[in-house]
């Protein structure tokens, strides 16, 4: 599903932040990807969603490698992976229902289907009753629900997820874990960002690793058995 | 307000500035367009009437009625002229006083026998020329080629300086356009970048800026519009009561003015495009 074939990663005009990366992740999969702060696991996950692409080397996903595709066809690649950001990205001049419509507003969905989706999944992520709401009037958990609605309302094949339980009480990062999990359980490649000792012991069966060293980034890399998707709620 | 994207946020950066300043130059260029397509207008009437008259001057030699008549006949049989009229003595004083004066023609001064004379609309007046001059020695046929040359030379005159001023008040407004663009765009650089980010296509998040730019140009087109209106209404009714001053109606068909409608629409088509571009541009900067 996702193959990194020695790829370094870098910002332009500064250092390799990650040096020759090798893994890959089944389809199905689920992973944490950890490493201190500073270690590169943003942009590694910036490069697998497309936000910037490697000095060297090769990313292959749905069949393409994304080093070389022209700026032309990423956007319809884009739509197959659903992003949680680490800063959430919502857009604060819209409602919760428009933030968490607005992937299949940009993919052209006729907005009665749209509609429907965005209600079956904010009741999904525990948010019906805040659908007219703005993001600055939600708290911490309130936004990274959102945020992760609106990651997976386009029914993407991978979900990535920057420290999505960063910055909130441990019982709605609790919450917000057990959401992921059940698109990963439902069939979903999961990668999510942390560095939360108490995830990585918690989801230990399900999950594998992905580590950072911090020192330009050689991946360990342990697997856990991809789980056989359920079907059904 | 229809054409509002619903992604954007509904108050914008130069939401009231931008149709302001676009409507005082759609104003500017109205205002220049409804001059030079008046001047225009006055001088094309005017030489086209002046194209059709010419003089026949007899040479002071043979001044005498008779000659004068022999003239005229052959003038009459002449296919190119449609008439033929001799100026009597005073007709030709009037004439001359500007340069002589009043009443200080002596009686013995030779002065030359003047025929106005029309010509047909295609006469060619090389050939009637020389006929006449072959017919006639010492005649002048006096065409008013110089005039011709003259309104020729008024016209190519306004057309640049219209132009001129035109192409400055679009830069004008271009700098502008683009200034208020890329504060907007600066502004907006999350929300593109959002949008980038959760698939939108370059041309998607272009069109939503488009439209939103679209509409202020339309508002500013149409606010500029409205006083260029007011104006050439207002002007062309000043015609009915002064027939001889230049002003639309007065012999320049308010139909020449429909050139008014362009710059209402070069402003909001150019404001769309602005945007388009200033978008996109960001957006290539992306990966
Ligand atoms: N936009 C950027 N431009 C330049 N350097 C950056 C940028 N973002 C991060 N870095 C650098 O890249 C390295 C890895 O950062 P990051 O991927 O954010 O780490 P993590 O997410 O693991 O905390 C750091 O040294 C950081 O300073
Ligand atoms: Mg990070």
């Amino acid at each position: 599903m996702i193959q990194v074939e020695n790829v370094d990663l870098a910002y332009p005009g500064g250092p390799v932040v990650l040096r020759g990366l090798n893994f890959q992740l089944a389809a199905g999969s689920f992973h944490f990807l950890t490493g201190k702060s500073g270690a590169g696991k943003t942009t590694l996950l910036r490069a697998l969603y497309l936000d910037h692409r490697p000095e060297r080397g090769a990313i292959r996903m749905f069949g393409e490698d994304i080093a070389t595709l022209p700026h032309e066809a990423l956007p319809a690649l884009r739509r197959r992976i659903g992003v949680v950001f680490q800063d959430f990205r919502l857009l604060d001049h819209l409602t919760v229902a428009q933030n968490v419509g607005l992937p299949l507003t940009v993919a052209g969905i006729e907005p009665d289907r749209r509609d429907k989706n965005v209600a079956e999944l904010l009741d999904w992520v525990g948010l019906g009753d805040k659908s007219g709401s703005y993001p600055p009037r939600l708290s911490g958990g309130e936004k990274q629900q959102v945020a992760i609605a609106r990651a997976v309302i386009g029914n993407p094949r991978i979900v990535l997820a920057d420290e999505p339980t960063g910055n909130v009480d441990s019982d709605i990062g609790g919450r917000l874990m057990w959401l992921l999990a059940q698109l990963n359980r439902q069939g979903t490649t999961l990668v999510i960002a942390t560095h939360d000792q108490t995830l990585l012991r918690d989801y230990a069966a399900q999950a594998g690793v992905l580590h950072l060293d911090g020192t330009g980034g050689v991946v360990q890399q342990s697997s856990a058995p991809v789980q056989m998707p359920h079907t059904g709620s | 307000m229809f054409l509002r994207s619903a992604i954007l946020p509904k108050q914008m950066l130069g939401d009231r500035a931008l149709p302001l300043v676009i409507a005082v130059n759609v104003f500017l260029a109205g205002l220049t367009i409804l001059v030079a397509v008046t001047v225009i207008g006055m001088v094309d009437r005017w030489s086209g009437d002046v194209a059709r008259l010419a003089s026949v001057q007899l040479p002071p030699a043979g001044n005498s009625l008779g000659q004068a008549e022999a003239v005229l006949a052959l003038l009459d049989d002449e296919p190119d002229i449609v008439r033929a009229q001799r100026l009597d003595e005073k007709a030709v004083s009037e004439l001359l006083a500007p340069w002589l004066g009043r009443g200080n023609v002596v009686g013995d001064l030779p002065i030359p026998q003047i025929i106005d004379i029309e010509l047909a609309p295609q006469a060619d007046v090389a050939a009637l020329r020389a006929r006449l001059e072959a017919a006639v020695p010492g005649i002048v046929v006096d065409d008013h080629a110089d005039w011709q040359a003259k309104t020729t030379r008024i016209r190519l005159l306004v057309y640049y300086a219209a132009g001129s001023v035109i192409l400055l008040i679009i830069l004008a407004g271009i700098i502008m356009i683009v200034f208020t663009t890329r504060a907007n765009l600066r502004d907006h650089r999350h929300l593109v970048e959002t949008m980038h980010l959760i698939g939108a296509t370059d041309a998607f998040t272009a069109l939503q800026f488009q439209k939103h730019f679209l509409d202020l140009g339309i508002r500013g087109g149409l606010l500029g519009a409205v006083p260029v209106l007011a104006v050439t209404y207002g002007l062309a009714r000043l015609a009915e009561y002064q027939p001889d001053l230049w002003l639309p109606g007065n012999g320049v068909p308010l139909t020449s003015y429909t050139v008014l409608i362009l710059p209402p629409v070069i402003a909001a088509l150019l404001t769309m495009a602005t945007a388009r571009i200033a978008v996109l541009r960001i957006l290539r900067q992306m990966n």
